[in-house]
């Protein structure tokens, strides 16, 4: 197999030498020089879609540049001295919206549970820098392990919003086209849901779309045709995040921060550790949710069979005052051919959060360096172009910020028991449609377990005392006048506006801070309440957080970080 | 919920409030002032620098001072202060509904309401600042607080974006404080802030000013490690190959001042797009009969003893108002301008009333030398004022007596001497 796909390389690439050296399963190494970083990801994803290609390694440098990458060995000498830190059933390593689902999805059981994450708080990761968006299934492969589990985590949202009190809407997605030409486009789209098991898709005429969306008229938009999606729904990725943790935490994981896996022990080709930079977590566990770093912790256990290519998508927030242009996620469909982007991954477009903040974007651009959230002038011009609402300009963003997709060359998820390293179970490569598919993810993976240790004769027991209910925080701003007063009466604190774009009290502040996962940064407090996430994004209120952070921490205010370790906000006392 | 009636509810306790509410109880009339911080002052007491109350009381003062004078004023006087509140909504039929840990809710039906909430300064992401998002990246009213008022630096080596007056006064404090300040760089092709700002705390220390310059990309994952500076053409956009890096820690920002409106736009408030506050009128009332608007929230003012002046004027006009002497369905007459004219307030006036003393604030589109303020009315020239130089930052006034039916035009005719 190796040999063929060399050929085809070199057909395809003439001119670069690249060696591929294929293993049992069909996963390809490849190794070579390539001219760009661009052609590295080319070479890969081509490789990858060639017929019984099951996933592609790559070994392969860039001429001229170092890929940058994370120092384990260091890490591995700081965590060898400490000794053990923690004795676990199960160690999920990343607590991005995925790891967190799955802590909450195993602490139903008798197992003990600890999840670690090398950030200050859940969902610093992919997680904080999506558009939210639980997809339907119409633009996703059929036949996929993405196609199958985003349809199956999509209708979980509604049971999941109710036990864990996040914001969920059901806005719908309704796609139309203008031109005749791309008619065809969109039935393919249709068959496309209708294959993969969308919950009902509807193929729509003209009137039935303006019906659905009157506000198009007002656009001036003449829809000739339209696919009504009633299964795409939004969420604030973080929030469910932390949701499912505070849950989980309920429930009795541990949860650990800044802490960095580094090393994956096993006996006899199974689990029985995981060394970090905090000491060793003795487990029979490990559950590898580490997003753009996946593929450094699968090769910790031994078990090379994925590379992660991150793909940076940059997201522009408009300032609230500014709405929407359409009460449903509306676009105008147009044709895969004519459009020109990433072929791998169409970006998004203009979205809402359940907030009612526009958000534009994602881009799709491929980066080397996994943790390159930078944000240029090129693709914010880029996004920008997406943008249709006549009402909103560039003036009206009040945040720009990017993420990198954990994507691999196969461009699908990658779920699964380890067949080098027992127990090792990889809940990988998690990009778009992830936020959807995550509860679904979350049950795969459960299975999994559940499969495993019946066959080596271990018996995990449902807890009886399990709860799935994680209540919804006060929210001061929405409450009416009567509630609000009645909650002053009773706590003073939710009578003091700490946060005042987003209406936030101290009182918010002060449940988060005494939660179970404590959200430690000025970040994770933005996270958990909002404070600092409106127009003025913390310019006021970032200071008095400061202050509250210091006082119920016991922390010095030179302590107080904006996103952990190194990012102190206050360098020292003044003169 | 606690219920309260009052003649006049003024909300923010900031130079414009709390000049507003003292005039508005000189003549007689039962006020509250309500204030979300525990202190009144607003952001002057974060401005321990001298400069303020030349114009109003003839010395030269720190802001916490300027504040002092009016919050002794204002201890002595009946006026219900209501501290630590804030105000969440107001209804068009003026009912005010405001929070406070000590009171609960509190619900005021106002006979007149005047908004004098301030400013907030521009951010990171309305800028569109490029390259990643570390600490260390703060807006100049930040980097006073921390350093003014909770006693605390937030870098050592700082690199400050905008020219504007907070800027300004920050880059001397800093360097006070023993901060390295590596430079000011303006986008714009002349300075932001008052001149007497650039020449005491830049050129007094020696800090080096760059007009025509920005800071095209932020560098550092967790906290700044430094900024990329380029030079800007004509059409202010970046000239290849004049990158320069600077290595810092702390990147102010000085960019600008936005009124906050929040409330006023709930409330149904008419908004002017480019002073970016409520279309007024003479007496600063807003298109709500009944409610009026001061200070930095109308419109942002380079001095605090204009702010403390609009204040009085809403506060007489909200008095006029509630004796019934203003119309409660109005016609208004445009205020024109034209020439060297960036806006004007009040953007409208009152038909049909008798002769009146109004005072315009405006401010000019660029630097000019030796120009003229006009006022006019038709072929009449109503005013007459000598500028022997005027540039953006600077507010200007003219006082005006305008007779019914008179529809006033500012004008300052190019000199031919601009200084761009």
């Amino acid at each position: 197999m190796g040999e063929k796909i060399q050929q085809f390389l070199k057909q395809k690439f003439p001119e670069i030498s690249i060696t591929a050296v294929a293993d049992a399963r069909n996963i390809v190494t490849l190794s070579g020089e390539c001219e760009s970083w661009q052609q590295l990801v080319d070479v890969g994803h081509a490789v990858a879609k060639l017929e019984n290609v099951k996933n592609v390694v790559s070994d392969m440098t860039v001429r001229g540049m170092e890929i940058p990458g994370r120092d384990y060995e260091a890490l591995a000498r700081e965590g060898e001295k400490k000794g053990v830190l923690a004795e676990a059933d199960v160690v999920i390593v990343g607590l991005g919206i995925v790891g967190c689902a799955i802590a909450r999805e195993l602490s139903k059981y008798d197992l003990k549970i600890v999840a670690i994450d090398m950030a200050e708080d859940v969902a610093t990761g992919a997680s904080k820098a999506n558009n939210g968006g639980i997809h339907h299934a119409g633009g996703v492969k059929p036949g996929t392990l993405k196609a199958k589990l985003s349809v199956r985590g999509n209708r979980m949202y509604d049971q999941w919003a109710e036990e864990l009190g996040f914001d969920f809407i059901r806005c719908g997605d309704l796609l139309y086209v203008e031109d005749e030409e791309d008619i065809d486009g969109l039935c393919e789209e249709f068959k496309i849901a209708l294959k993969n098991g969308d919950y009902r898709p509807q193929l729509i005429n003209g009137e039935q779309a303006l019906e659905i969306e009157p506000k198009l008229a007002d656009y001036g938009r003449k829809p000739v045709m339209g696919l009504w999606l009633p299964s795409q729904g939004r969420v604030h990725t973080y929030e469910v995040a932390v949701a499912l943790i505070e849950n989980a935490a309920m429930n009795g994981v541990q949860v650990i921060f800044q802490c960095n896996a580094c090393g994956v022990y096993t006996e006899e080709g199974a689990v029985t550790g995981l060394l970090t930079d905090q000491g060793v977590i003795r487990t029979k566990y490990i559950i590898n949710a580490a997003g753009v770093y996946a593929d450094d912790i699968s090769a910790m256990a031994g078990d090379r069979c994925f590379t992660i290519h991150p793909r940076r998508g940059t997201l522009a927030i408009i300032d609230k005052s500014k709405k929407p242009m359409f009460d449903h996620l509306t676009g105008r469909f147009i044709s895969a051919a004519k459009q020109k982007r990433n072929p791998e991954s169409k970006g998004g477009g203009m979205e809402f959060t359940p907030s009612q903040n526009i958000l534009i974007g994602p881009s799709a651009v491929e980066r080397p360096d996994k943790e390159d959230v930078e944000t240029t002038a090129e693709e914010l011009e880029f996004i920008m172009k997406i943008n249709e609402n006549p009402e909103v300009s560039e003036r009206d963003i009040i945040r720009i910020f990017a993420g990198t997709r954990p994507a691999d060359f196969s461009e699908d998820f990658v779920i699964g028991m380890s067949p080098i390293a027992r127990r090792f179970i990889n809940a990988a490569a998690i990009q778009s449609p992830g936020v959807g598919s995550t509860p679904a993810i979350a049950e795969m993976v459960e299975q999994i377990v559940l499969e495993n240790a019946k066959q080596e004769g271990m018996e995990i027991e449902r807890r009886a005392d399990f709860n799935p209910i994680r209540k919804r925080p006060v929210r001061f701003a929405e409450l009416s006048h009567e509630e609000q007063d009645a909650l002053i009466q009773e706590r003073p604190e939710y009578g003091r506006i700490i946060c005042r774009c987003e209406t936030i009290t101290e009182g918010e502040i002060l449940d988060a801070i005494h939660s179970l996962v404590v959200p430690a940064s000025i970040d994770a407090i933005k996270r958990r309440t909002r404070a600092g996430m409106g127009r003025c994004q913390g310019g006021f209120c970032q200071a008095k957080v400061l202050e509250i952070l210091a006082r119920e921490l016991g922390i010095k205010h030179t302590e107080v970080t904006l996103h952990g370790k190194g990012s102190n906000i206050l360098t020292e006392e003044n003169r | 919920m606690k219920e309260l009636t009052i003649d006049v509810a003024v909300i923010g306790g900031g130079p414009a409030g709390m000049a507003a509410a003292l005039e508005a109880e000189r003549l007689g009339v039962k006020v509250a002032l309500l204030e979300r911080n525990f202190e009144l002052g607003g952001i002057l007491q974060q401005c321990i620098h001298d400069g303020f109350g030349l114009q109003r009381f003839g010395v030269s003062m720190a802001g916490s001072s300027y504040a002092q004078k009016f919050i002794n004023e204002i201890e002595k006087a009946e006026m219900q202060v209501f501290l630590d509140t804030m105000v969440l909504e107001i209804t068009e039929e003026k009912t005010i509904y405001a929070c406070s840990s000590q009171e609960g809710m509190i619900r005021l039906q106002c006979g007149a309401i005047i908004l004098a909430m301030g400013c907030r300064e521009r951010t990171a992401g309305q800028i569109l600042l490029y390259g990643h998002r570390p600490q260390g990246v703060m807006t100049a009213g930040s980097v006073q607080r921390y350093i003014n008022m909770e006693g605390y630096l937030p870098g050592k080596k700082a690199v400050i974006l905008g020219s504007g007056d907070i800027g300004l006064i920050m880059a001397r404090r800093m360097v006070l404080e023993g901060i390295e300040v590596k430079g000011v760089y303006e986008v714009m092709s002349s300075p932001g802030g008052l001149t007497r700002n650039i020449v005491q705390c830049l050129e007094d220390f020696e800090i080096p000013l760059y007009l025509s310059h920005t800071v095209t990309r932020i560098r550092g994952k967790h906290h700044l490690e430094g900024v990329t500076v380029m030079k800007l053409d004509g059409e202010r956009k970046p000239i290849p190959g004049t990158e320069k890096e600077i290595d810092c820690d702390l990147l102010v920002l000085a960019v600008g001042l936005i009124p906050e409106n929040e409330l006023s736009v709930q409330a149904g408030v008419e908004m002017d797009e480019r002073t970016r506050g409520p279309l007024l009128d003479e007496d600063y009332m807003t298109s709500i009969p009944g409610i009026f608007a001061a200070g930095n929230v109308s419109l942002v003012f380079d001095l605090v003893d204009y702010v403390s002046q609009s204040g009085e004027i809403a506060a007489q006009g909200a008095v006029k108002y509630l004796q019934g002497k203003i119309d409660s369905n109005p016609e208004y007459e445009k205020v024109q301008y034209e020439g060297n004219v960036q806006f004007v307030v009040p953007q409208r006036i009152r038909k049909g009333e008798k002769e009146k003393e109004v005072v315009f604030f405006l401010r000019v589109k660029h630097p000019a030398r030796r120009a003229e303020l006009i006022c006019t009315e038709k072929e009449q020239i109503l005013v007459k004022k000598k500028l022997p130089t005027a540039a953006p930052p600077e507010m200007l006034s003219c006082q005006v007596k305008i007779s019914p039916g008179q529809s006033p035009k500012v004008q300052i005719p190019e000199t031919g001497n601009s200084e761009e």
